[in-house]
């Protein structure tokens, strides 16, 4: 097979593997700064230029409480907005591809609607909102508005993934009078899991990542973002590079795991087909 | 899509409400009603006629619309350039590290937008490496800087956007048969012919939701052009924030905001007629 | 030189009475008119009080970055019982102010028992009604507040705010980048400094600096005056010669040296010569700007005296030199200066936290400016800065 491939084919491939690779090293470049830069010991207040290596910063990575609370409160709003959207926008993404009915398009069109409009006009017009509401700014608001801008999200992404899928086994077993909650535990679950797992982690990711909406919403509450945003014009110290490491590495060992486990049930299924 | 009908006969005819009913009022609550009320705002002026915040998003600020939408087409094309190349190898080339990259991809998503920011500004800072390389290179006229110029806000957009970029493009690429890409590369004389006749055409979809996911994005920013930018950088985002959270003045904040959101729809309107597609994601 | 209170002098004095009487009476009339309002805040604030649960053992404080040492918030919790929960969330009046506005307008919470804001700001903060009296049963350490500062135009008598610390508004810079010692304001604007020169996004601050550098006195000027220091602004942003308009974000780029001048606060230099000990921050020869930082109880606090009790253990003397040693602004407790000899000679010496007279005499403070006013210069300024 190899042999067949034209020598022009396989530079062109060695090359977009090269240059793939070199876009992923940019892709983590700063991700590098950014562990490497946990073990820097700042002379001052701002840990942006090198000194020296230590282990300070990892062996009292809790020295700022106000750090320590705004990450704690970053976890809860990003664990419970990826809860509530990824149930809501799961939801949504199978009624969109297993049903045809009336508003469908509409639906469709509500879900991309938040996705071509600017985060600062998100943010604005919720804060607008609460304001008339009288709704005091705080946990609420910001939960409230990190499920709505990852509703979408969680929707289109099962929807891209589940699009396309044979249901017949669902329906097989619906003949064979399943009950219905049985159907979609055994049936239906397994086969979007992949989808929703995919669709909560981006939720997750992007309730953590999100400064702009919740700078409007938070009232006197400070996220993960909303305190580097404020320690950058006093001091920056190396926990913020240590506790995004945390995450990474937590992250990373989480995508680890989903990947063997995504493997296995490939190989199981492969062997079963 | 042909198996619809027959599950949708087995079921309640309220079944698909019924699973969207809940995002859908939560989008309503929180997403519509939101918008009307900005509507409102936009023009509740106290003083001068209640067109007078859109006046003003015009005259005054022409420049930061004209300077986001550029650098966010900037942003947008370079996302292209970057992302697709890596989008294709782990469509048709990462094999088993396939979900490893797609994770890898996502992966900067969980050290916070800003804590990266920052991390570009130490990696550009004026005794920084990039600065560094660039002098051992002789490409650096003296005293030219990164920070703080259009290179490093073009930069940062990009680099914050990119994986928005890369995963519809991924998926398209990925929905793509496999005996239809070989075929091609059988049937065309040269890779690049192959390429651009077969694969590009059916990824276009992809690269339609990318860039909307990049450009949409990328022209409400304020923060690259605050951290990586001068102030002959600001983006219109900055005069939205600026106003709403410094200067008060809502109903202009409120008229920029529905500006800036015509402007994109009617782009992403063009957009989608150009490449006549109304796929997304 | 001798110690002696950071704030005693006459001139001092007699400076800010310069700068706030002209507004006086405007202030006194507005405060007058929010008086049904402010009345109503009151009630409310010692309705709530009484209904607070006893329980309830916590002050809620909201200040800038940096603007405290570590042991005063643990010190107090061990001496009084109650925990301070102190959170450095302010870095811009404006910023914070447009957080906080609503919900007071709507007699909200807002979740703190003590805001710290600039003088115009607590000015505006007292006039719509957002304060609630301090308690002064719990606050007898009052008295110890300087002379000078005791009867500001914005809060005759000090019913609702006192000094935190009080600064100056001057240039920083880096020596070795600038090959010279700078003396003059208008130095920030020699070309050869272009691209590594920012001003601060604190109006009065930037635009008071460049007026004194134009010959204008900011203690009583005109809008035209305003207007030509923001054209002057803005001529020098556009031309790309100022790299950045900055809140206290200015000392990261400072000390890394991104950034050679930069209008700086007088305290925050002293804290980045561990960043950069070749960093050095003037008094222009034209002048220097002065203001004041207040503690202020918001209306809708339901626990009016543990706030009260709360500043009444930061203007212990010896406490107050606590919180100096560590941010070395100018304290507005009396005998602090004593108090700061004992625990940091050297620093007690410095014209950063106990200014010579000749330094004093070209203090300014920015006049006040009512609504319409702030919202004309604010529109220039904002023009300036390109925002």
């Amino acid at each position: 097979m190899a042999a067949v491939i034209p020598l022009s084919r396989r530079i062109a491939t060695r090359l977009l593997d090269v240059y793939a690779i070199m876009v992923l090293v940019y892709l983590f470049l700063p991700i590098a700064v950014i562990i490497i830069y946990s073990f820097n010991t700042p002379a001052g207040k701002f840990n942006f230029v090198w000194k020296s290596f230590s282990f300070d910063a990892w062996r009292d990575p809790f020295k700022y409480p106000p750090l320590v609370e705004a990450m704690k409160l970053s976890l809860k709003v990003a664990s419970l907005s990826t809860l509530v959207a990824t149930v809501f926008g799961t939801l949504m993404a199978l009624a969109l591809c297993r049903y045809k009915f009336k508003g469908s398009g509409l639906v469709s069109l509500l879900l991309v609607l938040p996705l071509t409009t600017p985060e600062i006009v998100l943010g604005s017009s919720l804060l607008s909102l609460f304001l008339n509401l009288n709704a005091q700014m705080g946990f609420a608001t910001i939960v409230i508005a990190h499920i709505m801008f990852s509703v979408s999200y969680v929707a289109l992404t099962v929807r891209a993934r589940i699009r396309g899928f044979d249901w017949t086994l669902e329906e097989a077993a619906m003949d064979l009078g399943a009950n219905p909650f049985r159907v979609v535990m055994k049936v239906t679950l397994p086969l979007i899991a992949p989808g929703i797992a995919a669709a909560g982690m981006l939720s997750f990711a992007l309730s953590l990542d999100d400064f702009i909406i919740t700078l409007f919403n938070s009232g006197s509450r400070v996220t993960y973002p909303l305190y580097v945003y404020g320690a950058q014009r006093a001091a920056y110290p190396p926990q913020i590079n240590v506790m995004a490491t945390a995450i990474l590495a937590t992250s990373l060992l989480a995508l680890g795991l989903s990947v063997l486990w995504q493997n296995r049930t490939l190989r199981q299924a492969m062997v079963k087909g | 899509m042909a198996g619809i009908a027959s599950g949708g006969a087995r079921q309640s005819r309220w079944g698909p409400y019924l699973l969207v009913a809940p995002g859908v009022l939560w989008l309503l609550v929180f997403y519509v009603i939101p918008l009307i009320t900005l509507g409102k705002t936009s023009v509740t002026v106290v003083d001068g006629p209640w067109w007078s915040g859109f006046q003003r998003a015009f005259t005054a600020y022409g420049g930061h619309f004209g300077r986001s939408v550029k650098f966010a087409l900037l942003a947008t094309l370079l996302g292209i350039a970057l992302g697709y190349p890596l989008a294709y190898l782990m469509a048709f080339r990462a094999g088993r590290f396939k979900n490893l990259l797609l994770g890898l991809v996502i992966l900067p998503f969980f050290t916070t937008f800003l804590v990266r920011t920052f991390a570009w500004k130490t990696i550009l800072n004026d005794s920084g490496p990039a600065i560094w390389v660039l002098n051992q290179l002789h490409l650096m006229p003296p005293g030219a800087r990164l920070l703080n110029t259009s290179i490093a806000v073009i930069g940062g957009l990009t680099y914050n956007f990119l994986p928005f970029m890369i995963m519809p493009i991924y998926v398209s690429l990925e929905k793509i048969d496999r005996r239809l890409v070989e075929a091609a590369y059988d049937l065309y004389s040269g890779p690049i012919h192959a390429f651009v006749k077969v694969i590009l055409p059916l990824s276009l979809p992809g690269v339609f939701a990318g860039s909307l996911l990049v450009f949409i994005p990328a022209t409400g920013d304020f923060i690259n052009a605050e951290l990586l930018g001068s102030p002959n950088q600001q983006m219109v985002g900055t005069v939205i924030q600026n106003q709403f959270l410094q200067v008060r003045d809502y109903p202009l904040a409120a008229s920029i905001s529905f500006v800036l959101m015509a402007a994109i729809t009617v782009g992403v309107l063009l957009y989608a007629r150009l490449l006549g597609t109304e796929e997304l994601a | 030189m001798s110690t002696r209170d950071s704030y005693s002098p006459e001139e001092l004095q007699a400076l800010l009475r310069r700068a706030l009487s002209r507004r006086q009476f405007l202030g006194r009339t507005a405060l007058a008119a929010g008086g049904l309002t402010l009345g109503s805040a009151m009630l409310g604030a010692c309705a709530r009080k009484e209904a607070a649960p006893a329980a309830v053992k916590t002050v809620r404080i909201s200040n800038w970055p940096l603007y405290i040492d570590t042991k005063t918030t643990t010190e107090f919790a061990a001496a009084t019982g109650i925990t301070a929960e102190y959170t450095e969330d302010i870095n811009d009046n404006n910023e914070f102010f447009a957080k906080i506005e609503e919900p007071l307008k709507r007699k909200q919470s807002i979740d703190r028992d003590i805001v710290v804001l600039t003088d115009w700001m607590a000015a505006r903060m007292i006039r719509l009604g957002y304060c609630a009296p301090i308690d002064d049963s719990k606050f007898p350490n009052k008295a110890n507040l300087v002379d000078s500062l005791r009867n500001v135009s914005f809060d005759p008598g000090r019913k609702f705010s006192v000094p935190w610390l009080s600064g100056m508004t001057g240039l920083g810079y880096n020596p070795k980048k600038t090959g010279r010692e700078l003396t003059s304001i208008n130095d920030i604007f020699d070309p050869k400094f272009k691209g590594q020169v920012t001003m601060l996004t604190e109006m009065r601050d930037t635009l008071g600096l460049v007026m004194l550098g134009q010959g204008k006195d900011p203690t009583s000027c005109t809008l035209d005056d305003a207007k030509a220091a923001c054209a002057k602004i803005k001529k020098a942003r556009e031309s790309g010669h100022i790299r950045k308009f900055t809140g206290n974000d200015y000392a990261a780029d400072l000390s890394t040296g991104n950034i050679t001048v930069a209008i700086a606060w007088s305290g925050d230099i002293q804290g980045l010569a561990a960043d950069n000990p070749d960093l050095r921050w003037i008094a222009p020869n034209e002048g220097a700007m002065l203001y004041s930082d207040n503690m202020m109880i918001p209306s809708t606090s339901d626990r009016v005296d543990l706030a009260s009790t709360w500043m009444n253990w930061c203007y212990d003397p010896a406490h107050s030199a606590q919180i100096v040693a560590a941010s070395p602004y100018l304290s507005a407790v009396k005998g602090a200066g004593e108090e700061l000899a004992k625990i940091a000679p050297d620093l007690a010496k410095s014209s950063l936290v106990n200014p010579p007279d000749d330094l004093r005499a070209r203090l300014h403070v920015f006049r006040a400016l009512d609504d319409a006013e702030d919202q004309e210069f604010n529109r220039a300024f904002q023009d300036a800065i390109g925002a």
